[in-house]
């Protein structure tokens, strides 16, 4: 796979503050990668110096192989999604849309397939301003689509909307990249969001970047199992007996699981049920934002 | 397709969105409505035969209309195309930063102010037609003096707004620059014939083009260089715009 974006050794000031701190980070064809990190730890001015919409103090950003502070050809291929959608209001959509497209070499067959792919149909006619939240964002899609983009950044696609269109817009971002192979680069600080589509996480904090990896690699590598369960006292004893780390949270008892524990924790789940512990449910809990980013700074 | 026409059409592309947003009502409409008819009832008040004294009748109030047009809707506009991020996104085409600078500045100042300084002479052609034909070329230069005049009013707003990205703070600092500019003018041109300074009164007049068009017409006292002051200090200010747009601009 290919590399679509480079950064090496950034480094962003405004004044005294770092806003990136000698950050590199790759995003290679056909992946969806998640940039993760609390408001401030630096993920719009990151994607606002990897397209070169800001300038670097120092280190490198090439985009399709490119440097695009200098050079506008690197951001061929490449759309944007900004978190506030914003786009023009004087024109109806679909006649903004038509001359956006036109400024990639395409046509009105062009902007049908964007209107329809982002689910912007029927409303193509009105004014960006009359459309609602969710639609707006649909039609940043849209015209993000325009480029025949091998490569979309997001910033925060999803934090201007309800929950409903949250997940509308993530299987957006997954079917384009399934079907289309769009790669993605998404920044949140939603962490079940991101973890949806995407295929690598990087996270930020404070400038830099504090950890990266697979979401399963990341988030699951020492989760928690919430038990929910008739009597989780009886059941949290018997857990403590055989040595795992357990707390009891009302009818929840929350054990941490490390890796190769998992056997054993079945079976003791198995003997306490024989005897008269009623099991409800059982999942998984990931690290939250604040173990990986605690984790990330004692690295 | 080449690369240079594939260049214009992108940028003709992102102009005429640009424009569309600059020319949306109300705004010009309103002001071009109001201001024919201002062509109109000056030229009933004082019909004119000379081309020269027509034109600087129509032209010398619209003028201020049009700066402050341009202070409102270009200075102030494009603060806030910068602040709603719609900049951010004419910047991710695939489009040189100074091509999108120069789009901005066809935009928001040389189209606004061709087509509000045109309208009353339109008004008064239409009008006073078969006395002022004879004199087009006057009118014509007399109008390209004022376009030069509100070019220059323009390039300087539209620095200030790339440089504060402020909505308020814009508009309130191109209305401020403007009444800056007119009064020093006029105090240069007043100190300097008062103290007999010939060079100070000739700089503070040349600051204002269309009267050394008008001195140069009407065969009036003036030296070659008056009219080259205003075009000179409109492109030092382009170019200061240019270069800041491409060397250090940032999107917020």
């Amino acid at each position: 796979m290919g590399i679509i974006l480079r950064l090496s050794n950034v480094t962003k000031r405004f004044g005294l503050v770092r806003a990136l701190d000698n950050v590199s980070l790759e995003v290679r064809e056909g992946e969806v990668v998640g940039l993760l990190g609390p408001n401030g730890a630096g993920k719009t001015t990151l994607i606002k110096v990897s397209l070169g919409l800001m300038r670097r103090d120092s280190g490198l950003v090439l985009l399709n192989g490119l440097d695009p502070y200098v050079d506008p050809s690197a951001r061929a291929g490449v759309s944007v999604i900004f978190e506030r959608p914003s786009l023009p209001d004087s024109l109806r959509v679909k006649d903004l849309l038509f001359h956006v497209a036109r400024i990639y070499g395409g046509g009105l067959d062009d902007v049908r397939r964007a209107v329809k792919l982002a689910g912007l149909e029927g409303h193509e006619w009105k004014k960006f301003s009359e459309l609602s939240a969710g639609l707006k964002q649909r039609a940043a899609i849209a015209h993000a689509l325009l480029a025949n983009p091998r490569f979309i950044v997001a910033d925060e696609p999803t934090s201007n909307l309800d929950p409903v269109e949250r997940l509308r817009v993530l299987e957006l971002i997954a079917t384009l990249n399934r079907d289309e192979g769009i790669t993605f680069l998404i920044s949140s600080h939603v962490i079940p969001e991101v973890t949806r589509v995407s295929s690598r996480l990087v996270v930020m904090s404070r400038g830099r970047v504090v950890a990266s990896g697979s979401p399963s690699e990341l988030l699951y590598k020492n989760p928690v199992a919430r038990i929910r369960c008739s009597d989780p006292e009886k059941l949290a004893s018997m857990l403590e007996a055989s040595g795992f780390n357990v707390r009891v949270e009302g009818y929840n008892v929350l054990v941490e699981v490390r890796e190769g524990d998992y056997g054993a924790l079945l079976e003791l789940l198995t003997i306490a049920s024989r005897n008269g512990v009623f099991l409800m449910n059982v999942d998984f809990i990931g690290a939250t934002l604040e173990e990986l980013l605690s984790s990330g700074d004692s690295t | 397709m080449s690369s240079w026409t594939g260049g214009l059409s992108r940028a003709y592309h992102v102009l005429y969105i640009d424009v569309s947003d600059v020319l949306r009502p109300p705004g010009l409409d309103v002001l071009v409505v109001l201001l024919a008819m201002l062509g109109a009832i000056l030229v009933s008040i004082q019909p004119v035969t000379s081309p020269i004294i027509a034109s600087r009748i129509a032209l010398d109030p619209t003028l201020i209309a049009t700066a402050l047009f341009l202070a409102i809707r270009s200075s102030a506009g494009l603060a806030t195309l910068i602040q709603n991020g719609i900049l951010s996104v004419y910047l991710t085409y695939p489009i040189h930063k100074v091509t999108v600078a120069v789009i901005l500045f066809v935009s928001r100042v040389v189209i606004p102010s061709a087509l509000i300084l045109a309208t009353p002479l339109a008004t008064i052609l239409i009008l006073l037609g078969p006395t002022l034909y004879k004199g087009l070329d006057v009118i014509l230069g007399m109008y390209l003096a004022f376009l030069f005049q509100s070019t220059l009013y323009g390039s300087i707003f539209i620095l200030i707004a790339v440089r504060v990205k402020s909505q308020a703070t814009s508009g309130i600092l191109s209305v401020a620059a403007y009444f800056t500019y007119t009064a020093l003018n006029l105090i240069l041109t007043g100190i300097g014939g008062a103290m007999g300074n010939d060079v100070v009164r000739r700089v503070g007049e040349a600051l204002y083009l269309p009267d050394i068009a008008y001195y140069a017409y009407s065969n009036l006292d003036h030296e070659v260089w008056q009219l080259t002051l205003v075009p000179t200090l409109t492109i030092l200010v382009l170019v200061t715009y240019l270069a800041y747009m491409s060397r250090r601009f940032e999107v917020l």
